[in-house]
């Protein structure tokens, strides 16, 4: 078997038990990589798959075997009547996306901040020029040694985003720590409330990408939103100014 | 007395596939019919239909793909011509991903939204394979389809999926399938 037929079995049959494709798998360091690589993704899969069921849905379907089918029913009503409800907005020109997504920008923002919560604790000052690399990182900068006039950041980092990577900032207000994710590749039309397991703020939109702003006071997080729309520009622009 | 026992030991053998298969079951009609609502009502008619002909059930291992079957038919018979490509997930989805890292919501978000996008003679087999646990062969026999026929399409249904997260394709290998 040769490396080429080894990946197309992996990517097809990953748990293949061919003792010459298991044999491969053991002895060549390419395969070795490659079928590393493969079960990394597998893990993902599984875990994209892995809904939840229901609560209480073995117990509806044993229930159901002794019930009339007409009471079973009475969901298939409901499920069409959402769905003819979901058509009409379809037609309307409102697309799964924009159904879906708002709950799911909120609850992604949240998740966020609440898994580096870390980064709230933290008090020492990051410098300028590194809350400017962060940025320059996607081609953007902030204006006018904005980096500054934030105030205290004291948390700057490139995360992953609900749509592609981004800058997730903490800044010192007067009231507490404001965290900021800077989302350059999800763009949105209106402002989003986020109000969700005791965090509240906002999720903008921005020329170019969008802002999440969670925690501080709402004069606050209008403050921030306010500077950081003005500052935040591309490089190539930014360059193009100075250079005038 | 003997109908009572028959009914009994029938009655233990379909509470036994309930608890042991329904959550594969529903993960499976949730990412066939791509509706948590619909996939629900899949389930349960795929049961109400198991119990019906349960006596026809003759090996225990076999008993997953003869679920799959009837869910398979039921879609078929009952969803398919008016399920519709726009659902709210979210509750459902969401559910799982307490303890997820932000690399991995966003990992996951990318799967989940290639899933729902993937052509089903892609979707199936996968589904198929990873919540089915089959082998090839038993995928190629309960789709009707030659055992290459699935291979290929596992092979394109992750190169997709593998493009969404922006991983290393297996371009290079297209003309080998």
């Amino acid at each position: 078997m040769e490396y080429l037929e080894f990946r197309r079995i992996l990517a097809s049959d990953p748990d293949c038990r061919d003792e010459e494709f298991l044999r491969m798998k053991r002895e060549d360091s390419k395969c070795a990589a490659a079928a590393d690589a493969a079960a990394c993704f597998e893990r993902k899969l599984e875990r994209a798959l892995n809904v939840s069921q229901p609560d209480g849905l073995v117990d509806r379907i044993i229930l159901g075997q002794t019930t009339p089918a007409a009471s079973r029913r009475r969901r298939h009503a409901w499920s069409w009547a959402m769905a003819a409800t979901i058509a009409v907005g379809v037609a309307l020109g409102v697309s799964w996306r924009t159904i879906t997504a708002p709950s799911d920008l909120a609850s992604s923002v949240v998740a966020h901040l609440k898994y580096e919560a870390a980064a709230l604790m933290r008090t020492e000052v990051v410098e300028n020029n590194v809350i400017q690399a962060r940025f320059a990182e996607f081609d953007y900068a902030l204006a006018h040694q904005s980096g500054d006039a934030l105030g205290a950041v004291v948390y700057a980092m490139r995360c992953p985003m609900p749509t592609g990577d981004g800058v997730h900032l903490v800044v010192r207000q007067p009231s507490g720590p404001v965290t900021v994710f800077f989302m350059p590749e999800h763009t949105m039309t209106a402002d989003l409330s986020v109000d969700k397991e005791g965090v509240t703020g906002v999720v903008t939109p921005l020329e170019s990408g969008s802002l999440a702003l969670l925690g501080g006071t709402s004069d606050e997080r209008a403050a921030l939103a306010r500077l950081l729309r003005d500052s935040i520009v591309s490089r190539s622009d930014s360059q193009h100014v100075a250079s005038l | 007395m003997p109908v009572q026992k028959d009914m009994s030991k029938r009655q233990a053998q379909f509470d036994a596939l309930a608890r042991s298969y329904s959550t594969d079951l529903f993960r499976y009609a949730v990412w066939l019919c791509r509706d948590p609502a619909l996939a629900e009502d899949l389930v349960q008619e795929t049961f109400m239909r198991a119990w019906r002909a349960i006596d026809k059930l003759r090996e225990v291992k076999a008993a997953k793909g003869w679920l799959i079957t009837i869910l398979r038919r039921e879609y078929a018979r009952t969803f398919e011509r008016k399920s519709l490509d726009i659902v709210e997930m979210d509750e459902y989805l969401l559910a799982d991903e307490q303890d997820f890292s932000p690399a991995e919501r966003t990992e996951t978000a990318q799967l989940r939204a290639g899933m729902m996008k993937l052509d089903r003679k892609y979707r199936e087999p996968l589904l198929m394979q990873v919540i089915g646990g089959f082998s090839c062969e038993e995928i190629a026999d309960l789709l009707g389809v030659s055992k290459s026929a699935v291979m290929t399409q596992l092979f394109r249904a992750r190169q997709q999926l593998k493009a969404r997260l922006g991983e290393e394709s297996d371009e290079v290998l297209r003309g080998v399938s």
